[in-house]
């Protein structure tokens, strides 16, 4: 089970800050999650394709969409200018 | 190179880089006594070390300072200190170091040799056996002798002393003195919630805010507006001349100023103290990658900067990130 977390205006696309999920195996990359969600949730996907919304796996910062996310117990989608 | 700016318009000119999380001594705020270290491996080598802080440099950053750990226990820091300083005038402004002092005077000439002109040294404690308790070493003859040799050397010390409710809040105006006497500034800082130590941190958390109110009843302490990109709020004490610096991340924010992020010795990245949303560039530099990669990995971390830190004192008992200080570097 992984931990999406939705922040800034990913939040709103969401509908939800947080939700939990089983991410299929076959979803190894952070281009892969954008695009499993997208399959999943259109709108959504459209909003967390944006070039500045950074994919943050258990707190580290994914580099490039090729940066793999598998195993991840938590994945933020983070806008800049969400911190606090 | 285009300079690193974050979304809240900071400029990133200032660095601090962790060269090891080893130490030879053991403050009780800071370690446990049986600390164990990252094995090393993980730890980024001298031309890792310095591959990052280049492209740092590259990117506008001006000030680099090493810590660790010990910074002067790592094995080859001369030769990264030698390796840097050829940025020195080129882009950097200076390199500087916080040290225990302990191997100080064995290294103060070789660092002036290297480029530094300010080191930073730890006392918390005169008395020798309060010393010895604070950093579970004997220690405090040859940290003075370090200091001793860092002045002959060339070098401008300044003292960093952690505020400690019970090991040596009655002794910090004496220890003031003593700095001032000798023409050093010196800094006070309050715990931080970073990292298990042994020690429960919230019956040593002792405020700065009321050590100033007190010192206030006695000295004219004089606001400064000096500021050094950094956390510590400047005062000039009347009576002795001399600069004085309060670190307060608990109850005083500094972040709207802060220009600073931090490198790990194992090539984390960390935005901010607070946080713990980091980069991880040894990955990269360990699969090969080019220089534009390691600035993009840089930048995809900049553009995450958070705006401020949330440490809370009700979460002292419990540490607001798990990282130890002297991974992050202090």
């Amino acid at each position: 089970m992984t931990r999406i977390l939705f922040l800034g205006r990913t939040r709103d696309a969401a509908g939800c800050g947080e939700m939990d999920c089983e991410i299929p195996a076959a979803i190894e990359s952070v281009a892969d999650l954008r695009a499993w969600i997208a399959s999943r949730d259109p709108a959504l996907g459209a909003v967390i394709a944006a070039r500045d919304i950074r994919v943050v796996a258990d707190q580290c910062i994914c580099i490039n969409e090729r940066a793999s996310i598998r195993g991840a117990s938590e994945i933020a989608f983070m806008p800049p200018l969400s911190g606090g | 190179m285009t300079p690193l700016v974050d979304p809240f318009g900071r400029a990133i000119t200032y660095l601090r880089v962790s060269v090891t999380d080893r130490c030879d001594l053991r403050c009780i705020y800071c370690m446990s006594e049986r600390m164990r270290f990252l094995p090393r491996t993980e730890l980024l080598t001298l031309e890792e070390l310095d591959r990052l802080c280049s492209a740092f440099i590259e990117r506008g950053v001006r000030r680099l300072r090493f810590t660790g750990g010990e910074p002067l226990v790592r094995k080859g820091f001369l030769d990264l200190l030698r390796s840097v300083r050829r940025h020195l005038g080129d882009g950097l402004d200076e390199i500087t170091l916080t040290t225990n002092g302990l191997q100080l005077e064995g290294f103060a000439d070789a660092l002036f040799e290297a480029g530094v002109r300010r080191v930073n040294v730890s006392i918390d404690s005169l008395d020798r056996e309060t010393s010895a308790r604070i950093a579970r070493r004997d220690c405090l003859p040859q940290v003075l002798a370090g200091i001793e040799a860092a002045v002959a050397a060339g070098l401008t010390v300044k003292i960093n002393t952690v505020a400690l409710r019970h090991d040596n809040a009655h002794e910090i105006p004496d220890l003031i003195k003593w700095a001032h006497g000798r023409g050093h500034d010196i800094t006070l800082i309050e715990t931080m919630p970073l990292g298990e130590v042994d020690e429960d941190r919230t019956t040593q958390f002792l405020s700065l805010t009321r050590v100033r109110e007190d010192m206030q009843s006695y000295w004219r302490l004089v606001d400064l507006p000096d500021r050094t990109g950094g956390p510590a709020r400047y005062v000039r004490v009347e009576e002795t001349g001399g600069r004085l610096g309060f670190i307060t991340p608990l109850t005083h924010n500094f972040c709207e100023g802060c220009s600073r992020v931090r490198l790990t010795c194992t090539g984390r990245l960390y935005l901010c103290l607070g946080h713990e949303t980091s980069v991880d560039l040894r990955s990269p530099l360990r699969a090969g990658a080019d220089a534009q990669t390691i600035h993009d990995a840089i930048d995809a971390g900049i553009a995450l900067r958070p705006k401020g830190h949330d440490f809370q004192i009700e979460r002292l008992s419990t540490p607001a990130t798990q990282r130890h200080m002297s991974v992050t570097g202090g």
